[in-house]
């Protein structure tokens, strides 16, 4: 650590000054790299990777380390001491953000080596500016399977190599360079290979970062391979030659989502197939206007045959409206054969459109999805006119678009049905940026159950607490200046995409969710961890959410994420708005005590929980099933992640709720383990009753299967992770069902009968979703491909989540007629909807030409409408052959879930 | 009760042909109607057909007929049903043809002239737009399921005996009993027309207030589009009518006579028919039907017949629906059922496909809400959809809805039976 205060001043003589605004002077820690990333217009989206993505988890495990040690005192001990001691050193304290990262991590492979699991902290930023020529050394290295087992994160180049590989920060920098030794591997004993070295060629084959893990796989091993690395010369300290600014560093992905990599030229698919988003608006356009005047914004920007006929659009949208006193929502075309939806919004006499493929989206989710863009472009520019309008932003709704239209066609033509589903899918704009699945129909965040962990529930909302209300127990004078230009309205905090702690209201949350989803930072942060990741920028909300219309007050958002846990945050300019620059950039102090935030989660362990909750069970609604598919009982730990991927989220609570938040669905779902109210202990000891009962009709119980005696013993084995398997395999087992092994999204049903496939609830009043979030665990590079999902599992999914849009087309029926207006009616037999359910019968194909009997089996698809107070709608999927009763549950628990 | 209107323009021209309403409110400006008609040719001519646009609360369809006819159907409704509004557009087209013949229809040079001879069918069009809003006098699922509405008596064989024996006198291979407006018996021919035709030919008998006999030249939108039938309509009692599609020949005061000279010895059966009114049903399957069923729909789809009962007595306990209100659930839960979710096996698939897996086949379905039950079960070639009080358990209303398609399809009481 002494090395960090040594740096630090000569940190301090370099960057002071270099910062926007006014408060310049006042710190003299303003070396983030990012404020050299803000925009004119103040907007700011920076994100700073690992050096691999590869070693992430561990070197997050090493910042933790070493973070937690310094932290602490900043944050839960706020002693008077700090702020009498020179500044300087009580900065260094809140800082450490900013200081871990700024400063050079120069080799450690030695200096940390006795820190359990943390040996493996890479070294980004290596220099060597000896041997300035750079000679080039064969290495030969043997390599045996498994030879360097580091788990399933690691990437080839570690299990293989033994090395860690990084990327040189000049260019080109597409080279590998040795950023770490894995230690006790072959590389480290050989000795030859140094960190900071150029990793050239791996049995002459030239290695680049782009080919290594191609090339790492062909290897045959165990053999003897020859290395060829070259001692690089180039590489500097960044603060000693005094470039500009260090070169960020970042993966293949985060370039890609961020806009920073150059995109690639569309593929003549894309091109051929007619999509297109506009924005039209007959303002200033006269006749002799050249064509295309009226176009204020296009994407892509190839022309087609539905942008020819724009003009039929706008005509419709306008005249459709006026006909039915309802503006139009979206329109069918047929073209050469095809039909395409094109969905509107009109501003004024301006009139937004979204033309798809009917083969990639219904007319259902083209509407969905229209709203979410233009609730985005509203939220982040106020307006249409003002966002889409503008040629000066078009190259930021370019960016935006390729990842919102790449998603949607990255999913692939429905019709072709979802046996190819299994592979992962990539965004057809952006390369690299992979494609999940979700409604439109139903597009709310979804949370991530936090799984038994109350305390880190109340931990998280306190922790977000402490950040809202500034109190970070520091009267730093200084300190309360820049802070009272803000009053921080609210944040919520996502982990690997979900949500798990929100403070906003549900409008408010839906807007941020919608930012950070559809700028691929909730994927990105999914997929693979980040160093560092700071976004700001102006945003608007609506009107009647904004609780004094009279005085406006400037709304920003800032996003600040670390590893996989994103923090979003929502500001109000506060009373000293005057001196407040809106087009600066965020606030480095602000930034910093988000960042002090992320980390104090971390110290919380808030990661590991999350992980925790998230592939070991959280809420489990659907289970594998591989042996109907695949002739093998699946008990193999991947069943695990497939489990996941139906999951449950919670119902947002009104903010005033805020410390309740989702928290008392824990007692219902785990049992009551901690004490709920009378009702819900009531609720678990129902479903336990149900499940014993139950399990002894099932004759076919697995003899592996150890019933539990009793119920209260039933409570505490089920959560235990080695439980689980069992109870997977007792599912598998069971014959009377036809090798369905459906899991219940409550546990206490999981392991006795096959009970729901899948609960998910939509609070349209909270707006709050529900509804399977498909392969989040598993889409990291280095874990096993996601494809060993059970194909009728992916079926019955995927017919779900259709069946649920039509029920939630046809539930919605019932509010539609509630309000509506105009000449033209629907009639009002369904206006008093309360449930709407689908059996599906599903026979297999018969592949193995009659020589086993074709099975079938149903299941159910059931959506309820929840009336007032709470609007809410909760979908289950489920075996035929569930009673009532069990059903009734289900539906119970959700009920609880607010309260 | 919902709003619906059918705007008719010459394709060519753009002239409004004609515009009929109905239900609440009042059909759209002309200026409205040509603008709604620019929007579809200007994007015709570019090679893009406008098929439909919805908003929350109406959906518009747009159709071209042989180049000629331009339909416009606006409709209020709050499921959208894609399918359902351009089958009905299709009847609608077809109603035209039925009266005009397709050439008539489709060469007109002359607007005024078409206009004129397209009043005719406003009786029929009306008919059709009233079922669309669920006019509580118009009840009727054919136009939904494009299935002929049926009876089911109790003596099938006599009059199928008698009739065809009247159709051989007449010289016509088509012939059929109808009871206001639903099919009691029919030959085999009458049973291979199309599904719009059988649709239609009921209707248009009912919508006709005949006498004692009528002969009404009329064309087969399917079979025969440009050459005319003669539709000899006799009454046979109050309720009950015997129809022929002829030739040339016989004359009307022939078939009069010969229908006299035939039907009388069964006079008791026909007028035994009457009695199934309003239920539809023989009361033997009727006594069989579980008390908890207040009301029910079956479709067979390859016999082209659907029977709808909605006066089954209710219990006290639940507040009693009307008719109209039963059939406007029916109906409500068949459009936003069946097509978006169970295919009609023998109706041709349509545009819009499901996005369902294919191995995985919705076979029931159920709507619940504060009034009513609907459950829905499809056996392949039925639909049987059931209307049951509020308060009874799914569960139950599965058994007995299985029961109930039991009673129907199984035993000597087959509906499918010719």
């Amino acid at each position: 650590m002494e090395g960090h205060v040594a740096h630090f001043d000569s940190d301090r003589g370099s960057y002071s000054g270099s910062s926007s605004g006014h408060s310049g002077e006042s710190y003299g820690y303003e070396d983030a790299e990012w404020l050299k990333h803000v925009e004119p217009d103040g907007s700011l989206l920076y994100v700073e990777s690992y050096v691999s993505s590869t070693v992430r988890e561990k070197q997050a495990q090493a910042l933790k380390a070493a973070g937690t040690s310094e932290r602490k005192p900043a944050f839960s001990l706020p002693s008077k001491d700090i702020k009498k001691q020179n500044k300087l050193l009580g900065l260094l304290k809140r800082r450490p953000s900013v200081r871990v990262k700024g400063s050079p991590r120069i080799g450690l492979s030695g200096e940390v080596g006795g820190k359990g699991g943390a040996e493996l902290s890479p070294a980004p930023k290596v220099t060597f500016r000896d041997n300035p020529s750079g000679e080039v050394r064969k290495v030969k290295l043997q390599v045996y399977e498994g030879g360097n087992n580091l788990g399933r994160r690691a990437s080839l180049c570690e299990t293989v190599l033994g090395l860690v590989p990084g990327r040189f920060s000049e260019p080109p920098d597409s080279r590998v360079m040795v950023a770490g030794l894995v230690p006790g591997s072959q590389a480290l004993r050989n000795g030859a290979i140094k960190i900071g070295d150029w990793l050239k060629e791996v049995d002459g084959a030239e290695i680049t970062w782009d080919n290594l893990d191609e090339v790492l796989a062909e290897l045959q091993i165990p053999s003897l391979i020859t290395m060829s690395v070259q001692k690089c010369a180039s590489e500097t300290l960044p603060d000693e030659t005094g470039s500009d600014h260090k070169r960020v560093t970042q993966t293949q992905l985060v370039k890609v989502v961020t806009g920073m990599g150059g995109s690639s030229s569309p593929s003549t698919h894309l091109q051929e197939l007619p999509h297109t988003l506009l924005y039209l608006s007959l303002v200033g356009v006269s006749e002799d206007s050249p064509d295309g005047a009226d176009i204020r914004y296009q994407f892509p920007n190839w022309s087609n045959k539905l942008v020819k006929v724009r003009g039929m659009f706008i005509t419709a949208a306008h005249t459709v409206q006026e006909v039915a006193g309802t503006p139009a929502l979206c329109s069918t075309v047929c073209v050469d054969g095809e039909y395409y939806h094109v969905a509107y919004t009109r501003e004024h006499n301006d009139v937004l459109l979204l033309a798809l493929p009917h083969a990639y989206v219904s007319s259902h989710d083209i509407v969905g999805l229209m709203e979410q863009i233009s609730t985005l472009i509203k939220f982040e520019f106020g307006t249409l006119v003002k966002g889409a309008g503008s040629s000066r932003h078009k190259g930021y709704l370019d960016h935006l678009m390729s990842h919102i239209l790449g998603t949607v066609l990255g999913q692939g033509s429905q019709d072709g049905m979802t046996s190819s589903k299994e592979e992962l899918r990539l965004n057809p704009y952006l390369p690299m940026v992979p494609v999940t699945p979700q409604s439109y129909v139903m597009a709310y965040p979804c949370w991530l159950i936090l799984h038994d962990h109350e305390e880190t529930k109340l931990q998280i909302d306190n922790c977000l607490s402490e950040l809202e209300s500034g109190d970070f127990g520091d009267e730093d004078t200084d300190c309360e200046d820049s802070l009272s230009l803000y009053n921080i309205i609210g944040s919520c905090l996502f982990y690997k995409g979900l949500l798990v702690a929100s403070h906003l209201s549900p409008e408010e949350m839906r807007l941020v969710w919608l930012f950070t989803s559809h700028h691929g930072l909730l994927s990105l942060t999914a997929q693979e961890s980040v160093s560092q990741l700071v976004g700001w920028r102006r945003v608007y909300l609506p009107v009647e959410s904004s609780q004094d219309a009279s005085s406006p007050g400037v709304h920003y958002l800032l996003l600040s994420a670390m590893n996989h846990c994103l923090l979003g945050v929502l500001l109000e300019t506060g009373n000293i708005t005057d001196m407040l620059d809106e087009d600066a950039g965020p606030d480095p102090f602000l930034v910093d005590q988000i960042e002090a935030s992320l980390y104090h989660l971390h110290a919380l362990h808030i990661n590991t929980t999350c992980e925790e909750s998230l592939t070991n069970g959280g809420i489990e609604t659907i289970s594998a099933d591989d042996r109907f598919g695949k002739g093998t009982p699946s008990k193999k730990p991947k069943d695990r992640t497939d489990v996941v991927e139906g999951g449950l989220r919670l119902p947002d609570v009104p903010s005033i709720l805020k410390q309740k938040s989702s928290a008392p669905l824990e007692p219902v779902l785990y049992m009551g383990e901690h004490g709920g109210n009378e009702w819900e202990e009531e609720a678990s000891e129902d479903s336990i009753a149900h499940s014993s009962q139950d399990s002894s009709l099932a004759a076919e119980e697995d003899g592996r299967e150890d019933e539990p005696d009793d119920d209260s013993e039933s409570d505490w084995r089920i959560f235990k992770p080695t439980e689980n398997r069992g109870l997977h395999q007792y599912d598998f087992e069971m014959k009377a069902r036809p090798s369905k092994a459906p899991t219940s999204p409550i546990r206490v049903t999981c392991g006795k009968e096959s009970v729901l496939f899948h609960l998910v609830q939509l609070e349209v009043g909270e707006g709050v979703l529900i509804q399977a979030h498909n392969s989040t665990p598993n889409t990291s590079p280095s874990s096993p491909p996601s494809h060993t999902t059970a194909p009728l599992h992916a079926q019955i999914l995927h017919n779900f989540q259709t069946t649920c849009g039509h029920i939630h087309h046809v539930l919605q029926a019932a509010v539609r007629c509630k309000d509506a207006c105009g000449g033209y009616q629907g009639s009002s037999a369904l206006n008093t909807i309360k449930e709407h359910g689908v059996l599906f019968t599903y026979s297999p194909p018969t592949t193995d030409g009659g020589k086993r009997r074709a099975q079938t089996f149903s299941y159910w698809v059931v959506g309820r409408l929840l009336a007032a107070p709470y609007q809410r709608e909760v979908y289950v999927c489920y075996h035929e052959s569930v009673p009532q009763n069990l059903l009734e549950m289900a539906f119970r628990v959700s009920l609880g879930c607010v309260v | 009760m919902a709003a619906c209107t059918l705007v008719g323009l010459a394709a060519s021209s753009g002239v409004p042909l004609f515009v009929r309403h109905a239900g609440p409110g009042k059909p759209p400006a002309y200026a409205l109607i040509g603008s709604l008609n620019g929007v579809h040719v200007f994007g015709e001519s570019h090679g893009v057909t406008l098929c439909s646009t919805r908003t929350k609360n109406a959906s518009f369809t747009w159709r071209t007929y042989h180049d000629s006819i331009r339909l416009v159907l606006i409709r209020g409704s709050e499921v959208v049903a894609d399918s359902c509004d351009s089958r009905l557009l299709d009847l609608m087209f077809a109603s035209l043809v039925l009266l005009l013949g397709l050439d008539n229809l489709t060469s007109g040079t002359n607007i005024e002239r078409l206009k004129r001879d397209i009043r005719p069918s406003y009786l029929l069009l009306d008919k059709l737009l009233s079922r669309a809003v669920n006019s509580s006098d118009n009840l009727g699922f054919s136009h939904l399921t494009g299935c002929a509405e049926c009876v089911i008596p109790p003596d099938q064989h006599i009059l199928q005996s008698e009739l065809e024996k009247y159709a051989e006198g007449v010289d016509s291979s088509c012939a059929c009993v109808m009871m206001n407006g639903q099919v009691v018996s029919g030959t085999r021919s009458f049973w291979s027309l199309s599904h719009m035709e059988l649709v239609l030919l009921p209707l248009l008998v009912a919508t006709n207030t005949f006498t004692v006999a009528r002969d009404l030249p009329i064309y087969l939108p399917d079979k025969s589009p440009n050459v005319p039938f003669r539709m000899l309509v006799v009454k046979l009692t109050g309720h009950v009518y015997a129809i022929t599609l002829c030739g040339p020949t016989p004359t009307l005061t022939e078939i009069i006579r010969l229908a006299s000279s035939s039907w009388a010895p069964v006079y008791q059966v026909l007028e035994s028919i009457t009695t199934l009114l309003p239920w539809n049903i023989a009361p033997g399957l009727l006594s069989q039907i579980d008390h908890s069923v207040i009301g029910l729909l079956l479709v067979n789809y390859d016999h082209k017949k659907c029977v709808s009962c909605v006066h089954l007595s209710e219990e006290s306990r639940s507040p009693p629906l009307n008719t109209a209100k039963k059939s406007a659930a029916l109906e409500a839960v068949y459009r936003s059922v069946i097509g978006p979710l169970l295919q009609p096996p023998a109706v041709p698939p349509d545009d819009f496909p499901s996005r369902l897996h294919p191995d995985h086949v919705p076979l029931e379905s159920y709507v619940s809400t504060d009034s009513y039950k609907v459950y829905v079960m499809q056996s392949s070639p039925y639909h049987l959809l059931i209307l049951y009080p509020p308060a009874l358990p799914i569960q139950i209303a599965r058994k007995v809805t299985l029961r109930t398609l039991a009673i129907f399809t199984k035993g000597s009481m087959k509906i499918c039976r010719h």
